[in-house]
């Protein structure tokens, strides 16, 4: 501690108000200060003298007269006040002020006429609380459940009017959706009842809510209706649910077509044009059909969009006009042709190279497709769709087994359509090639040799005095090349 | 102050006997005016009387009393100092040479030593004056700390400053304290206090 720490502290020194430790320090320094030691001593020997002054003898008495009316005027004071006051009497004193606030009366005014027209509303409708009257008649039925007991056919046409109205809402697309995936009719149907009655149980009041949401000038839901549980008679005949009947007719149209379609496939099948070429419907077609079946009819109208862009593509990429009517000079279609166009219904693709009749020809349904996957091998009368499925499954298989032409022997057929100027049988089946062995290391080539040979077949078509130099040097090409490759 | 604010007078003579001696000289030190003084310790209690329903039983009732003193002390040195003109009735302030009899002198020696009864006088007297030549601010610092003994913390409460300003405020005043009593001699004709360093 230093001298002006000393000066800083006198106070709290003489005063005694320092710390021990502090007041150590101070002492401490006193000892060898000699300056600040003389200093606080001076200074404790004013104060002294300043104390025995104020405080001693010599202190001042007040005068008298100021003691009585002091208290005279405190006993007027207690008198003129009523009462007198205590804690709790000034709260009725602050009760008392608040009273006279002059905006006290007509609040509390106000607020009584609100609260009284609130309560005459309650009382009159206790049932329509004011800020409530928005809500729906259906909130309220199910808010105030009635005890009805419904009879088994009556809760069954409740659910089932439930699951219509679940249906609406939210089966409708899943059902859709899971049209490739076949489900039973009775899994479908039971799962139906099952989340019916379970939302009639949840809901309760659902045949009630029916009755107020649909009543009887719009006819048919409020058949499915009961007051208090009577008259079950009235549901001997309840609508069918809407979206059961939707999922039941969508399954049972495909079955149904797909059935027709096996009888009638191996007829067509007979009646399509036999391969000219050697090859026969060939390994490749059946593979496709394989694919097909094995993917099924989603995977089938995820291909359409796909074959569609790819058509887009095509046509993007080789700026080939609309097909033009055949010639009757035109090369007959090839088999080939033909079995790709039709192993392919996905691609409508109608490959643009490919001949009008070819062109012509609708993109095989849905339908079709699963006629060609499946021989009519199995009865419609004794299958279920489980077991069709079941039956696809193994044939898919089988003709995946099956080997088709070697690459070897495509890429040479193709080059050989391609040197015999077999322009539409070339394009055919170099596409056929890239869209087997897309990744082939040749590709690239097999896609130039199909445009040329579409390029040639146009021109051929079309001839025209620019294009007979192309078509010359196309020739001169498939000739060179039919000498390179024997 | 609960009993007379349930109104037992009674209750709140016995609040002036216990504190008026003190506020008196508090008042009477800090306007150095013994009618001024007399007025305003007056007007003290009837502000105590008047607001006795304010009164909190949770505050204290002497700095609540001594917080009421010093607010009129100071208001009366501020228009006094604003006027400047003393009053023709007023009593001079005796000058430190002035022999003239005081109040101070009517009261006997309460020991018989006259000598050292004069020297008390003569102490009470320049303390008197000292203290009524303090600045308003130690003024009030000094009598509310040795007269009223309240705490440096309750001054800084009831002067609405820090404990260290208040603290700061009693050092200048002790310092001029001492030097007003400077020259004066003990009884054992020792200088009391020394020269001022």
């Amino acid at each position: 501690m230093n001298c002006a720490q000393v000066k800083e502290q006198l106070i709290d020194f003489l005063y005694d108000e320092m710390s021990p430790q502090a007041r150590a320090a101070f002492t401490e320094h006193l000892r060898g200060c000699p300056g600040c030691s003389t200093e606080v001593a001076i200074n404790q020997k004013a104060l002294g003298h300043a104390r025995n002054a104020l405080h001693g003898p010599l202190a001042q008495e007040p005068p008298a007269r100021i003691h009585a009316a002091v208290l005279e005027a405190a006993k007027v004071a207690a008198q003129a006040a009523p009462e007198p006051q205590t804690g709790r009497q000034e709260g009725r004193g602050f009760l008392a002020r608040l009273w006279r606030t002059p905006w006290l009366m007509p609040a509390f005014g106000a607020a009584t006429v609100a609260t009284a027209v609130f309560l005459v509303r309650v009382l009159k409708n206790p049932e329509v609380v004011p800020g409530q009257q928005q809500r729906s008649m259906d909130e309220r039925a199910v808010a105030t459940p009635a005890p009805v007991v419904a009879p088994p056919e009556t809760e069954s046409a409740a659910a089932t009017v439930a699951g219509a109205e679940r249906g609406n809402r939210k089966e409708d697309l899943p059902a859709l959706g899971r049209t490739a995936t076949p489900i039973s009719r009775e899994r479908r149907a039971a799962r139906t009842r099952s989340t019916a009655k379970g939302e009639a149980a949840d809901l309760g009041m659902a045949h009630k809510r029916k009755e107020v949401d649909f009543d009887a000038p719009s006819g048919g839901l409020h058949g499915a209706t009961t007051k208090g549980g009577g008259a079950p008679s009235r549901f001997a005949e309840p609508p069918p649910p809407r979206h059961a009947a939707r999922v039941s007719g969508d399954v049972d149209d495909l079955l149904k077509s797909a059935d027709e379609e096996l009888k009638a496939a191996p007829a067509q099948d007979r009646a399509a044009p036999k391969p000219a070429a050697k090859k026969a419907p060939s390994a490749q077609a059946k593979e496709t059909r394989s694919w097909d079946s094995l993917g099924g009819v989603a995977e089938s109208s995820a291909r359409v969009n796909r074959a569609t862009s790819q058509q887009i593509s095509d046509r993007g990429k080789y700026a080939v006009p609309p097909p033009a009517p055949a010639p009757a000079s035109a090369p007959a279609p090839s088999p080939s042709v033909t079995a790709s166009a039709a192993t392919e219904p996905a691609r409508p693709s109608v490959p643009s190279y490919a001949p009008a009749s070819a062109v012509a020809q609708p993109a095989p349904s849905r339908s079709a497709k699963v006629r060609q996957a499946e021989p009519a091998t199995i009865s419609p009368a004794e299958s279920t769709p489980e077991t069709r499925f079941d039956d696809v499954m193994t044939k898919a298989e089988k003709s995946k087994d099956k080997a088709g032409p070697s690459l070897e022997e495509s890429i040479r057929k193709a080059d050989r359509l391609f040197a015999k100027q077999d322009w539409v049988a070339a394009a055919a089946a170099y596409r056929d090639l890239i869209n087997r062995f897309p990744g082939h290391k040749d590709a690239g080539k097999w896609r130039e040799r199909m445009g040329q040979s579409l390029v040639a077949e146009q021109e051929s078509r079309n001839p025209k005095p620019a294009n007979a130099a192309k078509a010359a040097k196309a020739k001169a090409a498939s000739e060179v090349l039919e000498g390179g490759k024997p | 102050m609960a009993r007379y604010q349930k109104g037992e007078v009674a209750a709140f003579a016995e609040l002036v006997s216990r504190h008026e001696k003190r506020l008196w000289n508090f008042v009477r030190r800090f306007v150095a005016d013994a009618a001024t003084a007399e007025d305003l310790l007056q007007e003290v209690f009837l502000r105590v009387v008047r607001s006795a329903g304010e009164w909190q039983p949770s505050a204290k009732f002497s700095t609540w009393l001594y917080t009421i003193a010093r607010n009129l002390c100071t208001d009366n040195a501020r228009r006094r100092a604003f006027r400047r003109a003393d009053s023709l009735d007023q009593t001079p302030v005796p000058a430190r040479d002035e022999s003239g009899p005081h109040r101070i002198d009517k009261v006997a020696a309460p020991n018989g030593n006259a000598e050292k009864a004069a020297m008390n006088r003569e102490i009470a007297t320049r303390v008197d004056q000292a203290v009524a030549e303090l600045p308003v601010e130690q003024r009030e610092v000094f009598l509310m700390r040795e007269v009223m003994d309240m705490s440096f913390a309750e001054i800084a409460a009831a002067t609405s400053a820090s404990e260290p300003t208040v603290k700061s405020r009693m050092r200048y005043a002790l310092e001029r304290l001492r030097v007003a009593l400077a020259e004066l001699r003990d009884a054992d004709g020792v200088a009391a206090l020394g020269s001022t360093p």
